[in-house]
């Protein structure tokens, strides 16, 4: 019994610290973002002499989406005779498919689909066979669901006019807010997610996350670390990781808003958040190592970001065992002291995912203009709950951890108002 | 983009103003322990607990607080408290299955619930009394613990309320709200604490424990400070206002859709996009130079 209760309390130690780290991380960022001078690279620029862009629209069963992608896509102002718009199809099995050659019809030379039925499932490799074939110099990448604004493709390429800059991202914006708790919430962690954490991470020359969904490349900066690795669960984590090793500056762009479909169902949610959970370990389990022993290439505090930010969906899990430990510890007759409970209790109100707590939560609202719904604040504890149970099922899964796990597509459902069976020019003026 | 200034109000409102609060609120704990044990006395004999309100001092430094709670005791649970509480954990986890959709979080919280109430079930089978706990030394700990927190407090509000660009009177306000809240919850929450295990045996002390002690304070904390951060300041970030959609997902009204490429130019081939631009910079070319004559 001594042994245990000894054990507990080490353990509870260990995770009180673990979680007092990432609070504190997370506060620290929040303060940089209200009170620091913010890093913006050339996302004012307007005329220049454009390098050639590609824009990669990954899809798999996209009918209800794709349209309104493609059609935002061509109407940005990036210059036609230096943009290629690529949807690359990867199996569909509904009517993705002949929307993109309709489309290609409709805008020759313009969109140039890449149909794909077999090879290796899965985004990045899909996206890899995509960009073997295009020597453009630099490769964007949306979701099939994303609608970028007009001027979102130029403030995405601007970054690279810096030759150090291996990719870039922009910001996602929930575009079904209102629909229901979960959209509220999946919003407000959004919020905290990008405005305040990647923008802090950005200003601090950390390590901002590619997000894979609102972003790009430069060609010769993926070529110079291999490419996609085509057995990744979360290849933009992935490539984040590498480029950052491979000592490319990964670059976070927060006035480049794109807007997105949150999952609207608990169930697509929790699909959605144990993929990245299996994802993000995988690339813990690749890459941390490799990042610690880098420190003579990169600074302290970007590897230490680097591994912190690997380690985020291992979180869940630690704050289990604490609150297992403070289980034990007060059958056992050693209740923990109020400080380390205190702690306990406020670590159970960061939201996981983006893995935003909840004042770094309040404060991006507040950027944000939206005061109201900080006031669904106590309800990120609901989606921590469900959170905690999808990152703890994902974590202790075997393909967090194992090498060469063959993957597929594992897509978020999507809710939009189908428009597939419209014909033509999907019913419009 | 939008961000705040560090000032000497700042830091100010950031060290000085809870300083102020703590100080006060400490000024103040005796005459709330007065009054928690008027409480506590007035509502002893209607909830039945047996004893007295006894008091437990609290030393901080030189300084005590004289903390009041309930002598009452509870008791070992019988077996049929453990097989009503068997049945409730097995209620609880099995309704959480039937709650789906958008019922799915209150699901998994049934089920965080009957995993706590799961170890208190198995220790309380298992194990052979006495407790390690009795009911009055829980409830003194439990109202000790309130009365830090409470004294601590206004240093939370500071550092993550006071760093926005409120008015000050708001900021008191958040303060005062808070430590107001608190001061008539604490009292009420060990009473309710107390009244369950007297009742309900040991066997509910863990569930309150670790569900419905410190962790229902910092969410309080959190919905006052949901409330409060959703005031309107007047200040720089109040200056924005970037509302984000909130229709249903489709795609953003007044955007021009595309206009497709000419029927007669896909006709000549996949380029001819491309070769009929060419041709317009050609011509604009040639009138340009003058060299195209006129009719």
């Amino acid at each position: 019994m001594n042994t245990l209760v000894a054990f507990a309390n080490i353990g509870l130690w260990v995770c009180i610290v673990i979680l007092a780290i990432y609070t504190l991380r997370h506060y620290f960022f929040t303060l940089n973002r209200l009170f620091g001078r913010h890093r913006q690279p050339f996302v004012d620029v307007i005329q220049a002499d454009w390098p050639s862009l590609v824009v990669f629209v990954p899809a798999h069963n996209e009918e209800r989406v794709i349209r309104d992608s493609l059609d935002a896509l061509l109407t940005c102002d990036y210059p036609e005779d230096r943009l290629k718009i690529v949807p690359v199809d990867d199996r569909s099995t509904d009517d993705t498919r002949n929307i993109l050659k309709e489309y290609a019809e409709n805008y020759p030379g313009r969109i140039i689909p890449f149909l794909r039925d077999e090879g290796i499932p899965g985004k990045a490799a899909a996206l890899a066979d995509a960009m073997a074939l295009h020597q453009d110099e630099i490769f964007l990448v949306f979701d099939a669901d994303y609608i970028p604004g007009e001027r979102l493709l130029k403030q995405l390429v601007a970054p690279f006019f810096d030759a150090e800059v291996g990719a870039v991202m922009g910001r996602v914006v929930p575009l079904n807010v209102g629909l229901s708790l979960l959209t509220r919430l999946l919003d407000l962690e959004r919020a905290g997610g990008y405005q305040v954490d990647q923008q802090a991470r950005m200003n601090l020359r950390l390590v901002p996350q590619y997000g894979g969904t609102v972003g790009g490349v430069r060609r010769a900066a993926l070529e110079h670390v291999g490419g996609w690795n085509v057995d990744s669960l979360a290849e933009d984590t992935d490539l984040t990781v590498r480029l950052v090793i491979a000592g490319w500056e990964v670059v976070y762009q927060n006035r480049s808003e794109c807007y997105e479909e949150v999952p609207e169902t608990w169930e697509s949610r929790i699909r959605q958040i144990k993929r990245w959970a299996k994802g993000h370990n995988q690339a813990l389990r690749r890459y941390v190592a490799a990042l610690l022993t880098n420190r003579s290439r990169l600074p302290l505090a970007q590897v230490l970001d680097g591994a912190l930010l690997l380690g985020v969906f291992v979180v869940p899990l630690v704050l289990a065992v604490g609150w297992l430990c403070t289980i034990i510890l007060f059958f056992a007759g050693y209740p923990p002291e109020w400080g380390r409970f205190t702690v306990l209790a406020i670590s159970s109100f960061n939201t996981v995912g983006n893995f935003a707590a909840f004042f770094q939560v309040a404060a991006a609202s507040r950027l944000d203009g939206s005061r109201e719904r900080i006031r669904m604040l106590p309800f990120l504890f609901l989606g921590f709950l469900v959170s905690t149970f999808a990152v703890g099922r994902a974590s202790l899964s075997r393909a967090s951890w194992l090498r060469g796990r063959p993957v597929q597509w594992q897509k978020t459902e999507r809710h939009r108002e189908g428009r597939a069976n419209v014909g033509g020019n999907g019913g419009r003026a | 983009m939008i961000g705040l200034e560090i000032s000497w109000t700042l830091l100010v409102d950031l060290f000085v103003l809870p300083m102020m609060f703590a100080v006060a609120m400490f000024a103040l704990l005796d005459p709330l322990m007065g009054a928690w044990r008027e409480f506590f006395n007035a509502i002893r004999e209607p909830l039945g607990l047996p004893g007295v309100v006894s008091t437990r001092v609290f030393e901080v430094g030189p300084l005590g607080v004289a903390i009041p709670y309930f002598t009452a005791g509870s008791f070992w649970p019988e077996p049929r408290d453990l097989q009503t509480g068997w049945l409730v954990t097995v209620v609880l986890f099995a309704v959480s299955f039937f709650l789906k959709d958008r019922w799915l979080p209150f699901g998994y919280l049934l089920r965080f619930l009957s995993a706590i109430q799961l170890t208190a079930q198995l220790w309380f089978t298992f194990a052979a009394p006495p407790f390690t706990y009795d009911l009055a030394s829980y409830t003194a700990g439990l109202l000790i613990c309130g009365v830090v927190i409470l004294v601590l407090s206004p240093f939370l509000v500071a550092f993550t309320f006071h760093i926005f660009d409120f008015l000050l009177w708001q900021k008191v306000a958040m303060g005062t709200l808070l430590l107001a809240h608190l001061s008539v919850l604490l009292p009420l929450q060990a009473a309710v604490h107390t009244w369950v295990i007297h009742r309900a045996s040991l066997l509910a002390m863990p569930m309150l424990f670790l569900v419905f002690g410190v962790l229902l304070d910092v969410f309080v904390y959190v919905a006052l400070y949901g409330w409060g951060m959703s005031w309107r300041s007047g200040g720089v970030l109040d200056a924005v206002e970037r509302r984000p959609p909130t229709m249903p997902a489709r795609y953003p009204e007044g955007r021009p859709r595309p206009t497709p490429t000419p029927q007669s130019v896909r006709a000549i081939t996949p380029i001819g996009s491309q070769i009929i631009r060419a041709l317009g910079y050609g011509s604009m070319l040639v009138r340009r130079l003058g060299l195209g004559g006129r009719p």
